[in-house]
Order: structure tokens, then C-alpha cells, then sequence
């Protein structure tokens, strides 16, 4: 009897294990994925005068590190090329930035990096906008009155600050690189907006989001500000938008273990719903998500960032 | 001696099949025939087998096949332990709902994510729920799903339904809800958060109003009618896996998300879910 049951439970066992053999478990995620990683490495970039801004990086951080075991390490860049550069040489495993950065580090190092999350809308919508802004006391209502004026774009690297809305203008007949009087880079979307306010520039791009052209906006540069109380939103007018621009990605290398990538993603999925309260405090816009999103949902903006690339390579690399 | 023969020879098949460490995972299957989990059979369904072998391949584990007679014999088993995941509806999971939660619903194709809704009175209300609305006239902001069906769907789902309020108002948007509401002319007013935070940004704006005069009674998400169901301490490792695992489900394989998202027609993707979603909570 004794015998028999142990030839019942060898048999159970080889059965069983046969039987697993037909789903091929990955050899990376079957074994400790974590052995031989001291740490998971997160690119970030923005100001860190932002409360806001550091808050959501330690939030983003602790819950990461909760999530894959590990350490999670902020390597933090003051400018977008930093991000980029890090990411597409692998010092970092993973980061937060626009389509725009994302066409960057595409160009440089194709499938070894991938979008994996972005932010869906309350109201079912994945993007943002890019806006030219004045100060509300000048005499500017249109882009047709700033022909010769002065412009600050964000960044080269910048996707609303410069990518699309260069695009767009185009489309609308305006060369971006003649149009204008004088046109510079501020380095940022912060800056941008304090060079509007200080009369550097007669007229800034910036970053518009949590709504649309109809029913105005509520998050983006102008009211980052704001809340900090730098500025005030009435102080300034949105003259021209342009957009929707898919929203910014949480993006990884590839060459990374598979469990680790899942993980991201799910417990930065999870966020919005395991703290909905703290959510919104983030700077988030209430009642957005993430949504899984892959490279094809950048294409466009991948295509601009090329066109673009052609068009500066045409005229001897000039902004 | 045999004894450690047959543990010697198990231990060093489960290392061979790089299957050591990891529980299986098991996956309730409604069935006429009720039986133990085990591996999917040769003949199961192309979509079955697609979205188990997608799961054992990232999750590096055995996933079995539980036979259960209904949903709820599946939250009973899911509550004793004897399987690990399955898809609840609202009727299967209230007695579970102690021991198990949700983890995933499904966003339908064209819908909206199941988006938070605030409801808001006037600071001076003396209405401190819900139930202190009836026969009070609401307003609403908006024409768009976001801002009509969703708010309407997430109160009925909490027993205010079709003639629960005196009298519901549409507004075009949520600042013209707003000036109804501070006018007297109605008692309530739903928007969908992210209108909400229009209306009542964090933000030093000169002329706009902070909100001071008006209270949020409640925060709510529409009650989803189904979900993926796992146990409240299955691994923080392994709940977030399953999550992110299925989020990009039908970018990565269209043939099992077809078959994991079968029991929500016309479905386009898994969307996280809050723990108790299956329940209107207050």
C-alpha cells in the first residue's frame, strides 16, 4: 500500500512536470530575477524647486521600491538630453519623458528601449497641448500678431515646447524659422515662462493639459506656477494651441528582466487606484489612469522628430 | 529510502523544468464538471492555451486549470485558498469580500476608464450623504459621457436611481453646474474629477473662487459588475505581476487577451481596478 502511494505521487509528480513543460515558463522569470541587481535606476528630470514635483518623484520612488524589492535610485538631470542620453546608454533602467525625448532615444537605439505606460483622461483622451502664451496686457491675440516678434521655444528636445508646435505652424503656412523676429531657447518650461513675464520674450510655447482648447486647462507649466505662486494664471492668455500630442510614457530598456518591466508597470498601473486620494495630490490630473501603450503609439511624433532631424541637417543644423 | 528517492528524483525534475520556486497558479474555469486544477488539456481552446501559456511564460510558473460549477464556487474556493484567481461578478464576491478583491475590469472599446465622480453640495448643506439627496434637485455639468453617463451610472449603482432626485439639471459645463448650484437653485451637483479640479484647481488664480463655499460629500467610481478577483494576501510581487501582465494583454497577444477578456463583450483593455470595486462603496 505504502509502496503503491509512492508510486501514485512519483507518477503525479513526472506528470505534472510534463505536463508544465508545454508552457515553457522563461527562464528569466522562473529564477530570482533580482540576483546580481543592487538597484533599479529611474531617470527624472524638472525643476527641484517644485514641492509638487520632488513629492511625486519620492512617492513614485517609494512605491517602486515597495513594488520590485529592491532600491529604486532618482538619477536626476536638469535638462531633457540628460534623461535621453542616460537611458539610451543603459545607466538608467527606466524614466518619465515626452514623445518628443522618446523619439530621441528611438532614433538612437530603436527596440532596446519601449514606451510601456501613459496617462488616459477622464475624459477618455491620451494627450496633451502645446500653446503659445502672452502676457495678458499686450496687444497680441493672434500668431498673425507676432510676425517678427520674439518666441521662446522650451528645448530642442522639448515635444510641446517645440517639436509639434513647429509642425503645426507649418502646416498653417508659418515658417517657425523666419516668421519670427528672434527666437531662442529657454531651457525649460519654467524658464519659458518666466522670460514671457520679465519681457525677454513677447511670446512663449508651453505645455497645456488637464483639458482641452474649449474648456480651458488646469494643469501645465502656467499653473505649476501658479500654485507655487510665482505667477498668476491671469496674467498671461493662450493665443493658439496645438494638439492633442500623446501624453509622456514611463519608458524602460528592454534588456531588462521581463518580471522587473511587469512589475513597473503594475504597481505604477495600480497607483491611481491603490491612492486615489494622493493621486490628485501628485500633480496628477484627477480621474486620469495609465493606460499600456507601445512605440506605435508615438509614430507620429517619431515621424515629426525625423522630419525635423532632416530639415535642421538641410540647413546646417541651425534652431 | 525510497522516500528520499522519489523527493531526490522530484527536486531534480522541478530544477531541470526551472519550475523550483514558484506556486502555481490557479485559475478558476467555470465548468459543468467541477474537478481538481490541473494542467489545460491537449484539447483546450487556441485562446485558452494562448493566455496560459502567456501567463506560465512570464510569470515563470505552472498555471493549472480549476473546474469550478459557478462564480460562486469559485469565490469559495478563492476565499479557502484553493485557487488563486478567477472572475467574480458583484453577487459572487460580497460574501468574499473580506478575504479577496478585485485587481482587474475591463475598459470597454470607445468607454471611458471607470473614472471617479465628486459630489458636491454647499458647504451649509445639512446633507452628509447620498441619502439626504432624495427628492433634491441635482445638476450636472457637461454633455459628454464624463460628465452624464458616468456620474448617473455611479449614483444609480448607489440606489439613486431614475426618480431618486426631485429634479436633475444639465449645465454646459461644470462652472455653469457650479453657478446653479452656488445660485440655490439646485442642492447637489456631480462632476467627473477631473472637471472638478477645473473648477477648484490648487492654484493661487486671482478672480476664481477656491471652492470654500462648497463640500464634497463623496468620491465615487461606478461599481463594475465583473473582475478579476485574487485573494487580499496573495504577494504585493505577485498581484502587481498579474496586473502588469495584463494591461498590455491585447497590444502583445490578441489571441488571449480574446479569451481572457471573453466574459466582457467588445472589450479593449484591462484596466487596475480598486480593491472593492465590485461593491458600492459609500
Amino acid at each position: 500500500m505504502r509502496r503503491s502511494a509512492w508510486l501514485c505521487a512519483l507518477s503525479a509528480t513526472i506528470a505534472t512536470l510534463l505536463a508544465s513543460c508545454g508552457q515553457k515558463p522563461d527562464a528569466a522569470a522562473t529564477g530570482d530575477w533580482r540576483s546580481g541587481i543592487k538597484e533599479v535606476r529611474m531617470a527624472v528630470s524638472g525643476s527641484n524647486d517644485d514641492p509638487m514635483i520632488v513629492r511625486r518623484r519620492g512617492v513614485y520612488q517609494a512605491h517602486l521600491a515597495k513594488a520590485l524589492g529592491l532600491p529604486v535610485k532618482l538619477y536626476e538631470s536638469s535638462d531633457y538630453n540628460g534623461v535621453i542620453q542616460a537611458l539610451s546608454s543603459g545607466q538608467v533602467d527606466l524614466a518619465q519623458m515626452a514623445g518628443g525625448s522618446y523619439a530621441n532615444v528611438d532614433a538612437q537605439v530603436g527596440e532596446l528601449v519601449a514606451p510601456i505606460l501613459s496617462l488616459r483622461q477622464a475624459e477618455g483622451g491620451t494627450g496633451y497641448y502645446s500653446s503659445i502664451v502672452v502676457r495678458a496686457d499686450s496687444p497680441y491675440r493672434s500668431v498673425a500678431d507676432l510676425k517678427g516678434r520674439s518666441l521662446a521655444y522650451v528645448d530642442f528636445n522639448s515635444t510641446s515646447g517645440y517639436l509639434v508646435p513647429r509642425a503645426k505652424l507649418r502646416e498653417q503656412g508659418i515658417d517657425p524659422d523666419t516668421y519670427f523676429g528672434k527666437t531662442g531657447f529657454a531651457g525649460g518650461h519654467t524658464q519659458a515662462v518666466m522670460s514671457l513675464a520679465n519681457g525677454q520674450f513677447d511670446a512663449a510655447i508651453l505645455q497645456a493639459s488637464g483639458g482641452d482648447p474649449e474648456h480651458g486647462f488646469s494643469r501645465g507649466a502656467l499653473h505649476t506656477m501658479a500654485r507655487r505662486g510665482l505667477v498668476e494664471v491671469e496674467d498671461f492668455r493662450i493665443i493658439w494651441t496645438a494638439g492633442p500630442i500623446p501624453s509622456e510614457a514611463f519608458v524602460v530598456r528592454t534588456d531588462r528582466p521581463q518580471p522587473m518591466i511587469d512589475l513597473v508597470r503594475g504597481a505604477m498601473g495600480a497607483l491611481p487606484y491603490d491612492e486615489p486620494d494622493l493621486w490628485p495630490e501628485l500633480g496628477q490630473l484627477d480621474g486620469s489612469a495609465y493606460t499600456s501603450v507601445n512605440r506605435d503609439h508615438y509614430k507620429d511624433i517619431i515621424a515629426l522628430r525625423a522630419a525635423d532631424l532632416a530639415q535642421r541637417r538641410g540647413q546646417g543644423g541651425r534652431p | 529510502m525510497k522516500r528520499s528517492l522519489v523527493a531526490g528524483l522530484a527536486a531534480a525534475l522541478l530544477t531541470a523544468t526551472g519550475a523550483a520556486a514558484a506556486e502555481p497558479l490557479r485559475i478558476a474555469a467555470i465548468s459543468p464538471k467541477a474537478g481538481p486544477c490541473a494542467a489545460l488539456g491537449a484539447a483546450s481552446p487556441a485562446g485558452e492555451k494562448a493566455y496560459y501559456d502567456h501567463l506560465a511564460k512570464r510569470l515563470g510558473t505552472v498555471v493549472q486549470r480549476c473546474p469550478v460549477a459557478s462564480a460562486a464556487e469559485a469565490a469559495t474556493a478563492l476565499a479557502a485558498g484553493k485557487l488563486d484567481l478567477a472572475v467574480l461578478d458583484r453577487a459572487a464576491f460580497a460574501p468574499v469580500s473580506g478575504t479577496a478583491r478585485a485587481i482587474l475590469t475591463l475598459r470597454p472599446q470607445g468607454g471611458l476608464n471607470r473614472i471617479v465622480i465628486v459630489l458636491a453640495v454647499p458647504a451649509t448643506s445639512p446633507a452628509r450623504s447620498l441619502v439626504d439627496l432624495r427628492g433634491k434637485t441635482l445638476v450636472l455639468g457637461g454633455a459628454t459621457p464624463a460628465a452624464l453617463a458616468v456620474p448617473r451610472q455611479a449614483m444609480a449603482d448607489r440606489g439613486a436611481t431614475t426618480g431618486f432626485f426631485g429634479q436633475e439639471r444639465v449645465e454646459a459645463d461644470g462652472e455653469a453646474a457650479a453657478a446653479v448650484l452656488r445660485a440655490g437653485q439646485a442642492q447637489a451637483m456631480a462632476l467627473h474629477a477631473a472637471a472638478w479640479q477645473r473648477l477648484c484647481p490648487k492654484v493661487a488664480v486671482k478672480k476664481a473662487k477656491p471652492c470654500t463655499d462648497l463640500r464634497v460629500l463623496a468620491r465615487i467610481r461606478p461599481q463594475a459588475s465583473q473582475a478579476i478577483v485574487v485573494r487580499q494576501d496573495m504577494p504585493l510581487d505577485t498581484r502587481y505581476r498579474l496586473i502588469g501582465i495584463h494591461m498590455p494583454l491585447h497590444l502583445e497577444n490578441a489571441t488571449a487577451f480574446a479569451w481572457a477578456s471573453a466574459w466582457s463583450p467588445k472589450a479593449a483593455e484591462f484596466e487596475p481596478t480598486e480593491a472593492q470595486a465590485l461593491v458600492a462603496t459609500p
